[in-house]
């Protein structure tokens, strides 16, 4: 099992202690897409920046690949976080000063590999996204959707082990948003990255195979989709 | 090549935000011309008053004959004038009892010492000056030019920078003593000592630029000075030069040990022009040291807003995986550029101000000082200083912000809990 997470509790005290997610048992297996979905307030962003180690549970606890992430030290976290997970966030946050080629290879950058391996990996992906040509752009000179590309080749520059996806079309038009969820599906797919995504629109649901319903900090349904009705059929250029 | 990513971050970071770079090293670049530029200046001053008054205008060291004890003198006058002798009288009413005796055995064992590169003996004594109407009271010193000329460097004082060779009536004086007087080279003025009064041709007119000397000096020949203050073959002190003014105590102190008399230095007889040296160095460190916590309070708030500016993107890097020492890593590094710019920049600058200050040099009172104007130097001891200064501050800004940042908490910042 890819990701365990074991009776992930979350609250914050004060005068009215406010419980956000209670007793979460979740399981998700290599080279699944999994969507999370509920309202807002329900606890998926919560329990996404649990298992991404960006923030820590009250209780329980998130094993990913066997290993107890809020337990590692904050150096082997760092190189946790950096080649063990992907980030796509529902804001573009990308760094508005380098190029979409060299926002890509920051991750890679930041492993220690060479400017030029993880240049060359960058353009791979930009590249896979749709993006080859926008590679010398700097995130103001592109559009929301095209931005959001850039963050999810960002997020692959790694090969991560889950990549972890948060509303990763809130900001987008309805047919952007498509275009992102379908390129996940593609993903997901034919290079069998493991997603897990967070989202509140039931019907960008269609690419994963399998969905979990949040409400009030617990789930409340965890189904798989019919792999017949996944529509992600759009072959990915590889 | 396999340069830090940190590296290329603090590059593309700083020119993201030209302004902001550019009024940092700005910034830096005033500091440091203000504190290279503050003592260099005090510094120039006060050694171009020490070359003007002790290198120019007397020795490094000075061997008097041992002052005799008051014991001693009325002993010595009772010998002399016999026991009636009402003992009113001071060591300076009679020069004989001052002169240094067995100058030339004095002398070679001063050569001899270390440290010592040159010896001359002297003769000093207070004279009347007048001419016509006019009296002037003058300090006349006997010289031999050539050997003096070896241990003070008065040569200078004089047209076509050599000491003229001076007759047994000729006199030198100073351009002041020679205006008060109204006189020219080649005319006659009267010099009365105790013992004689004769008329002596001024031979030159010096200008030493210290008021004291050049109003109130006149050199003659060393016998001449002998024969006018009747002292026989002897002479007032030794004058020694060594091979530099920092040695001067240590050759004295070895001087003192080995003869009986009274060995002064420079320092000794300028003690209170250094007093006040020290105390100006000691101001000059306070302001600097003023100057760099004012700049790094400075320094401090603009990285802290620096990097409150950049807490989206810093956080972004917490969440790809950057380590927290890479955050202050990155900001070390913009702050390290800084400096590099900045110190050359402020050190350009001053050297600009002192170039130009050799062009056009500051004019100060001569009455007061001794000297009539003076141009700021650099002087190496203070860009070291400032630089190093500069350095702490912009290490102790980057840090300082920079522990700050790793502070962050990604999800707060990104997702604004």
């Amino acid at each position: 099992m890819l990701l365990k997470v074991e009776n992930l509790d979350k609250h914050f005290g004060g005068d009215v202690p406010l419980h956000i997610l209670r007793d979460i048992n979740l399981e998700l297996a290599e080279r699944e897409f999994l969507a999370m979905i509920g309202p807002s307030g329900a606890g998926k962003t919560t329990l996404l920046n649990i298992i991404s180690t960006l923030d820590a549970p009250t209780g329980g606890r998130v094993l990913i690949k066997n290993v107890d992430v809020h337990r590692l030290d904050q150096h082997a976290l760092n190189r946790f976080r950096n080649r063990r997970l992907g980030f796509v966030f529902q804001d573009d946050l990308l760094l508005p000063h380098l190029t979409a080629l060299e926002n890509v290879a920051l991750p890679a950058r930041i492993s220690r590999r060479s400017t030029r391996q993880a240049s060359r990996r960058a353009e791979e992906l930009l590249e896979q996204v749709g993006l080859n040509d926008r590679m010398k752009h700097k995130p103001g000179q592109l559009s929301g959707g095209q931005r959001q590309r850039v963050n999810l080749a960002r997020a692959l520059v790694n090969e991560p082990a889950l990549l972890l996806a948060d509303e990763p079309t809130a900001r987008l038009d309805q047919a952007t948003s498509q275009g992102i969820v379908q390129l996940l599906g593609e993903l997901n797919e034919q290079l069998g990255v493991t997603i897990l995504m967070v989202t509140h629109e039931r019907e960008l649901t269609n690419c994963a195979g399998r969905v979990v319903e949040f409400l009030d900090g617990r789930i409340v349904s965890d189904r798989s989709t019919d792999p017949g009705r996944r529509t992600c059929t759009k072959p990915l250029d590889t | 090549m396999r340069l830090p990513y940190e590296l290329h971050l603090a590059h593309r970071n700083l020119a993201r935000h030209p302004g902001h770079t550019a009024a940092m090293i700005g910034g830096l670049g005033l500091a440091v011309l203000v504190m290279v530029y503050i003592p260099s200046t005090m510094s120039s001053f006060y050694n171009d008053l020490i070359d003007r008054s002790i290198e120019q205008n007397s020795a490094h060291i000075t061997i008097w004959p041992m002052e005799k004890s008051r014991g001693q003198m009325d002993h010595a006058l009772r010998n002399r004038y016999g026991h009636s002798t009402v003992l009113a009288f001071t060591d300076r009413t009679f020069p004989r009892h001052r002169n240094l005796t067995g100058r030339h055995a004095l002398s070679a064992q001063a050569s001899k010492t270390s440290g010592v590169v040159s010896v001359a003996s002297f003769v000093k004594e207070d004279a009347t000056i007048s001419r016509g109407n006019v009296n002037l009271g003058a300090v006349i010193e006997g010289i031999e030019p050539k050997q003096y000329s070896r241990v003070v460097n008065i040569a200078g004082h004089f047209p076509q920078k050599r000491i003229p060779k001076l007759g047994p009536s000729d006199i030198a004086i100073g351009f002041r003593m020679a205006e008060k007087l109204g006189i020219h080279t080649g005319e006659h003025i009267h010099v009365a000592t105790p013992k004689t009064r004769r008329l002596m041709r001024v031979k030159a007119i010096f200008r030493s630029g210290y008021y004291d000397k050049d109003m109130h000096h006149g050199f003659v020949a060393l016998r001449t000075a002998q024969r006018m203050f009747g002292m026989g073959n002897e002479v007032s002190a030794l004058a020694v030069r060594c091979r530099n003014l920092e040695e001067a105590g240590t050759v004295s102190s070895t001087l003192e040990g080995r003869m009986p008399n009274k060995v002064r230095n420079w320092m000794d007889d300028n003690a209170s022009l250094l007093a006040e040296i020290a105390t100006v160095n000691r101001v000059t460190l306070f302001i600097n040291v003023l100057v760099a916590m004012v700049a790094s309070v400075g320094m401090a708030n603009v990285f802290s807003m620096f990097v409150f500016n950049r807490q989206k993107e810093l956080a972004i890097l917490r969440a790809v995986g950057a380590s927290r020492a890479s955050l202050k890593m990155i900001l070390l590094l913009e702050a390290m550029f800084i400096w590099v710019v900045g110190t050359i920049i402020g050190c350009t600058l001053v050297l600009g101000v002192m170039a130009y200050e050799q062009e056009h040099p500051y004019t100060v009172s001569e009455e007061t000082y001794g000297i009539g104007s003076y141009a700021t130097h650099p002087v190496p001891e203070a860009f070291v200083v400032a630089c190093a200064l500069a350095a702490v501050m912009m290490v102790g800004s980057a840090l300082w912000s920079g522990r700050r940042a790793a502070k962050l908490n990604p999800a707060e910042v990104i997702f604004g809990r």
